[in-house]
């Protein structure tokens, strides 16, 4: 559905992405994990023919329907909710709506239609006649997903849609993509949360300094980039010991045999999908 | 729907999309509705009782000397004596007519012939004749003018009425008229030599130097004011017909600047980036901002015009004439709106900026101060100002009733100078989202 081959692009003299391939299956949720600063905006912006790539190619669409975001017809494939909130604030959450759903197409009976159905979806039909200025951030950020569905896209890219939001909208905002991947639709998000991406995705990019620095599933990225596993001990009246091992059952029963009796508190932790972040992209800070 | 059709569909969404945010943006109603409209107001009071002789330039006028004799070419050197007026020179009353309609001058001067016949004759019937015209914005013009005018008179010609040798000289010339005059009332006769014969007397009594105030009982001088319109036909114009092009100029600039501003505030606030990834080109994106301003403007305009029709009695001369010109100055004022729109990133910069650019050519283009208040070098600046042909452009049907030919400079330096602005702005914008 989604196809970057070899992307580049500078801005100036910061190299925003450097050579990333991916391929995005029709009806898989990819997350686009990665530190502030690693490309994902540039990433999705090239994706959805914001930006033009300096080098490589941006492929939209299934079979014999490819095309380049670039041009209008494609972007009927695909719905887009940028990092920011992208909504006229002196108009209504359904102005919103229709006025987006006009642009993809619709007509002015089906765009209303289609504008009540969303608004529905996001929780927002009893605001659907107050002005975007006077919503909360959690609420922005649900129209602003609505908004990027208006079209019914086949392909949606969701710039950290969860940037910002209470628990409540979060939470909203993961059914409505678990809704999508039900309905078969392709979606591409971008975030730093790994709960998200552990949560939500089929796979995970995780780039860092433009680059795809790994792929895969979670199981697969933890499998192979996760590290291993940390037993941990506590005995009666001492701190803990941890100790990382590949075989963490037989490390286990050592420990049993060795302390039995004092042993307080006694657990397997196992790598995550942080461990894999943190060991792809290191732990330094980011700005 | 064809590809045509539903690329005009989608501009008229987008414009009805700005349309309605600005109809929710108070502070830009104001700045594109209700300030014109007060400026418009205002300096229409203004004008209908100005004195506008207070300004420190010289005021542009020509001047018709039919009678050129050497007391009419002595007045008309008089004229320009004091530096209150720039003369200039010109064969006929038409033409000079034509130029004040067509704001080359601000007035005219016309000494019909015998001017300096009646000179030489106080006491005969015909009182030296001057006409001065002005537009209709002009009637403190035209009392100054009278003023300067009566002034210049006096000036040539009051030193020889009070000598009693000239005076007396006057009257034996008036006794050769009145004794080779035929067919005359006797009686009037007998009054005119009793006059005569009293004038005589009370020359005698004056002084050799002439004494104070000895000739202001005489009406040497008969100033006709006459205020230029399209034409012989054309009705009175209102003073609010003058008042409210500039005001309506005012509106335009606020349209060009709230929607070249808007596009600024589409990109810093996102939804740029929503109408950008929509199945739509970029070009639909600047049309349908282009047609939210047109139609705005036009709208601006209809309703000041109705507001001066209907409150202040303003007639178009010429209804065709005056919406070409309208349209013409609404198509200029999209091209500078498009400029705006680039000239910043920021919409603090945008509108200041815009604004200030605004200004400037509302000040050099007589959107604030009329040009003939200006100096003759900003007065030559003005002409780069969309604002002063625009004026031009919608005075011409409003009251001057230029005709095709006439409205041609201004309509065709409108819409050149809208199409380039529009280009530059245009292209920038596809370079800028060209990324």
């Amino acid at each position: 559905m989604l196809r970057l081959t070899d992307v580049r692009k500078r801005f100036g003299r910061v190299i925003a992405v450097d050579g990333l391939s991916l391929d995005v299956a029709a009806g898989e949720v990819m997350g686009l994990l990665g530190p502030n600063g690693a490309g994902k905006t540039t990433t999705i912006g090239m994706a959805v023919g914001l930006l033009h790539p300096d080098a490589g190619t941006v492929t939209l669409g299934e079979g014999s329907g490819l095309g380049s975001p670039a041009d209008p017809r494609m972007r009927m494939l695909i719905g887009v909710a940028p990092q920011e909130i992208a909504l006229y604030e002196a108009m209504t959450a359904r102005e919103n709506l229709v006025l987006f759903a006009r642009l993809h197409g619709l007509g002015r009976h089906n765009a209303k239609r289609r504008a009540g159905e969303l608004l529905d979806r996001v929780g927002l039909a009893d605001r659907a006649h107050h002005r975007v200025s006077g919503f909360s951030g959690g609420m922005k950020r649900r129209l602003n997903l609505a908004a990027a569905l208006v079209g019914d896209p086949k392909l949606v890219l969701l710039d950290e849609p969860t940037s910002g939001v209470d628990p409540q909208s979060r939470n909203a905002i993961f059914d409505m993509v678990a809704q999508l991947k039900d309905a078969g639709v392709t979606v591409l998000f971008s975030t730093h949360y790994m709960e998200e991406a552990a949560r939500l995705c089929d796979r995970v990019a995780i780039v860092d300094h433009g680059r795809l620095l790994a792929l895969g599933t979670v199981g697969e990225l933890i499998d192979v980039h996760g590290g291993p596993s940390m037993v941990v001990v506590r005995r009666n009246g001492q701190d803990e010991e941890r100790k990382a091992t590949t075989t963490p059952l037989d490390e286990l029963s050592r420990l049993i045999a060795a302390h039995g009796p004092t042993i307080a508190e006694l657990r397997i932790e196992k790598p995550d999908l942080e461990a894999v972040f943190l060991s792809l992209t290191g732990r330094e800070h980011r700005h | 729907m064809s590809g045509v059709a539903s690329g005009v569909r989608v501009v008229l969404v987008l414009a009805a999309k700005d349309v309605r945010l600005l109809s929710r943006d108070r502070v830009a109603l104001f700045f594109t509705l209700v300030f014109p409209l007060l400026f418009g107001i205002l300096f229409g009071a203004v004008f209908s009782g100005s004195a506008a002789g207070d300004g420190p330039q010289a005021l542009d006028v020509a001047i018709v000397d039919l009678d050129d004799s050497d007391d009419s070419r002595g007045v008309i050197a008089r004229l320009s004596e004091d530096g209150q007026l720039s003369p200039v020179r010109v064969e006929t009353a038409a033409e000079a007519r034509e130029m004040v309609r067509t704001g080359s001058v601000e007035a005219y001067f016309v000494f019909p012939e015998g001017f300096g016949e009646a000179a030489t004759m106080p006491f005969g019937q015909t009182p030296m004749r001057i006409e001065v015209g002005s537009g209709p914005s002009g009637r403190g013009t035209r009392a100054m003018l009278t003023g300067i005018a009566t002034q210049a008179v006096f000036q040539q010609f009051g030193e020889g009425m009070l000598d009693p040798e000239r005076s007396r000289q006057m009257v034996r010339e008036a006794r050769d008229m009145l004794s080779d005059a035929e067919g005359m009332d006797p009686a009037q006769r007998l009054a005119i030599q009793a006059l005569l014969g009293a004038a005589e007397g009370a020359i005698a009594q004056t002084p050799a130097d002439g004494g104070d105030g000895g000739g202001a009982g005489f009406n040497i001088v008969d100033v006709d004011e006459v205020e230029v319109t399209a034409g012989a036909d054309a009705p009175v114009v209102s003073p609010f017909a003058i008042s409210f092009p500039q005001a309506m100029l005012w509106g335009v600039m606020g349209c060009a600047a709230v929607f070249g501003v808007s596009l600024v505030s589409e990109r810093s606030g996102g939804t740029l980036t929503r109408l950008r990834v929509a199945p739509i080109g970029r070009w639909h994106i600047v049309l349908g901002k282009a047609v939210a301003c047109l139609s705005t403007t036009l709208a601006v305009c209809a309703a000041m015009l109705a507001v001066a029709w209907i409150a202040f009695g303003v007639r178009p001369v010429a209804l065709g004439t005056l919406v070409v010109g309208v349209l013409a100055v609404a198509s200029c004022f999209v091209g500078v709106m498009m400029l705006l729109s680039v000239i910043a990133r920021t919409e603090a910069a945008a509108s200041g900026i815009g604004w200030a650019c605004l200004l400037v050519l509302a000040m050099i283009g007589g959107g604030a101060i009329p040009l003939a208040f200006m100096p003759p070098w900003l007065r030559e600046i003005g002409h780069v100002s969309p604002v002063k042909w625009g004026i031009l452009a919608i005075e011409g049907g409003l009251w001057r009733g230029l005709s095709i030919s006439e409205m041609l400079l201004p309509v065709g330096l409108l819409v050149a100078m809208g199409a380039a602005a529009f280009v530059v702005g245009a292209v920038v914008f596809a370079q800028r989202e060209n990324r």
